[in-house]
């Protein structure tokens, strides 16, 4: 697949004589009148600095995108004049209730704000100095296999739809492109994390990546969005809590500190452009249930993966032996209810109420949860 | 002199210390999150609303009781479980695995997070980061408990 351009610049003669003509001295200045809006942006806060916020002003601003973007399939800037053969690129989401959430503007400044750098902000020779026990390294290095496999999703989900999304949505595509570096950081700390360990990487979850799979490949952008922004995000959110609360090292907590910011932020964007989605086509509701119906079960392929539940078991119990597998039992069993109880409210509050008493969900949680 | 908890004194001399750690803060970024704190003390509660913008907590103020919609989430619990805490602050310099806020948050077991809306609650995840070192900062109070 390829595009060419109308012309090839090279062979153009009045392109060369232009760009002579204006190093000779010859300023045309004709972009000197362009018809557009002259505004002067100010920071509301100097501590804060000036933030798209500040620029949400007339034509520049992304309050007054309509919901269908109809004029705009080029690459220009929002606010822009629009003059002679613009290309089209081909965007396919064009309608804002797809992909807008009021925070998107908000959570771009803050995670760049709240960035953060595995190689430096983590305490990694604390690990050298005070080794873990074998069964519990040997934990975390599957626990944090894992959950690499999770970001290679979270990553791929933003980077899968970035470039389909229509340009006028420029907030949201700077989110997009922070959510990937937040994906691309998590990965980097999971995978520093388990081969500083001694013990390797473990085993990869079929079980998992086959629900993250059809998670991925969902084919509309609202549909994916809940699954990955909101269901999975939600579950790693509880899951970094989780680890967090039973961190073998220092190192460890200090990890999911900072894994719970970018997940939490992720959650925020998944919470809030499902009920922007829905307040605004309230009769999606019902699509977004059946997809839900149908896909839902993929929660259950990552609770229910061997790989992940039987390291958090020794992590939370502290090791391999029986009292030990025993309190960490229990532990995942409150997790796994916490983060099924947590995702329920996060559809309900997002329009579908009635959620929760029509997914299998909760039942078969129950069922895995009763074990312990 | 020691400063008394719970009290809005607490709350301020804790602002005053994040002013003088601005340089730590901003290096964590924006924090832009109101919410409660619910004291147990004998049967009853001590309120208090916390509001931070951008690198500070901006204003503090107790109140009879917390309205959750107006808050994006509260801490509430014991006063004991709240002393245990700012003391292993001040004996460690910072709260162990065992005594920062989502430890002893994570079930609701020890402190409980209760919260109208789930976006709110998400809110002191976002921000764990800042909040865990603003309460981090009672390693630099003399605190008394009534």
């Amino acid at each position: 697949m390829a595009f060419y351009a109308d012309k090839d610049y090279t062979v153009d003669e009045t392109v060369l004589m232009a760009a002579q003509k204006v190093m000779e001295g010859n300023l045309g200045l004709h972009w000197y009148n362009a018809k557009t809006e002259r505004i002067a942006g100010r920071p509301s806060d100097s501590k804060r600095g000036l933030t798209y916020q500040d620029l949400n002003v007339g034509s520049y601003g992304y309050t007054d995108i309509p919901e269908d973007v109809r004029t705009s399939q080029s690459m220009v800037s929002r606010g822009s004049e629009k003059v002679g053969k613009l290309p089209d690129m081909g965007y396919v989401v064009n309608r804002k209730s797809d992909v807008w959430s009021d925070n998107v503007a908000e959570l771009y400044e803050e995670v760049k704000a709240r960035r953060w750098v595995p190689a430096t902000d983590i305490p990694w020779t604390e690990l050298h100095t005070k080794p873990l026990p074998h069964d519990l390294e040997m934990a975390c290095a599957q626990l944090y296999t894992f959950l690499q496999e999770c970001q290679i999703v979270s990553m791929d989900f933003p980077s899968k739809w970035v470039a389909l999304i229509n340009q006028d949505f420029l907030e949201l595509k700077s989110w997009m492109c922070a959510q990937m570096l937040d994906a691309s950081r998590l990965f980097e700390v999971f995978r520093k994390r388990a081969l500083f360990g001694g013990a390797g990487l473990g085993r990869a979850s079929a079980t998992a990546e086959q629900g993250l799979k059809e998670w991925l490949w969902a084919d509309q952008f609202p549909q994916g969005s809940v699954s990955i922004n909101l269901t999975l995000a939600g579950f790693l959110l509880t899951l970094y809590r989780q680890v967090g609360a039973f961190a073998p090292t220092n190192v460890d907590r200090k990890i999911m500190r900072y894994a719970m910011q970018d997940a939490a932020r992720q959650t925020a964007y998944g919470l809030g452009q499902l009920r922007y989605h829905l307040n605004h086509r309230p009769l999606e509701a019902n699509a977004i249930e059946g997809y839900l119906d149908h896909t839902e079960h993929a929660l259950l392929g990552l609770i229910g993966s061997p790989e992940l539940l039987e390291p958090m078991i020794i992590i939370c119990g502290g090791g391999l032996e029986k009292a030990q597998v025993d309190k960490g039992r229990i532990a995942t069993a409150k997790f796994v209810r916490l983060a099924v109880k947590e995702y329920m409210e996060r559809i309900a509050a997002a329009g579908l109420t009635g959620h929760a008493k029509r997914s299998k969900i909760p039942a078969m949680i129950d069922r895995i949860s009763a074990a312990a | 002199m020691a400063i008394s908890f719970p009290s809005t004194e607490y709350f301020e001399a804790l602002k005053a210390q994040m002013a003088a750690n601005e340089e730590k803060f901003r290096r964590l970024g924006f924090i832009d999150t109101t919410f409660g704190v619910s004291v147990g003390v004998n049967g009853k509660a001590r309120n208090f609303v916390l509001e931070f913008e951008v690198f500070d907590l901006k204003n503090v103020s107790e109140v009879p009781s917390i309205d959750l919609k107006k808050v994006d989430f509260q801490i509430e619990g014991d006063t004991r479980v709240w002393r245990e805490m700012i003391e292993n602050i001040r004996r460690n310099g910072e709260a162990d695995s065992s005594h920062d806020i989502n430890t002893l948050a994570h079930f609701g077991e020890q402190l409980k997070i209760v919260y109208d809306d789930p976006d709110g609650h998400d809110k002191l995840y976002r921000f764990m980061e800042s909040i865990q070192e603003f309460f981090d900062l009672s390693s630099k109070l003399e605190v008394s408990f009534n």
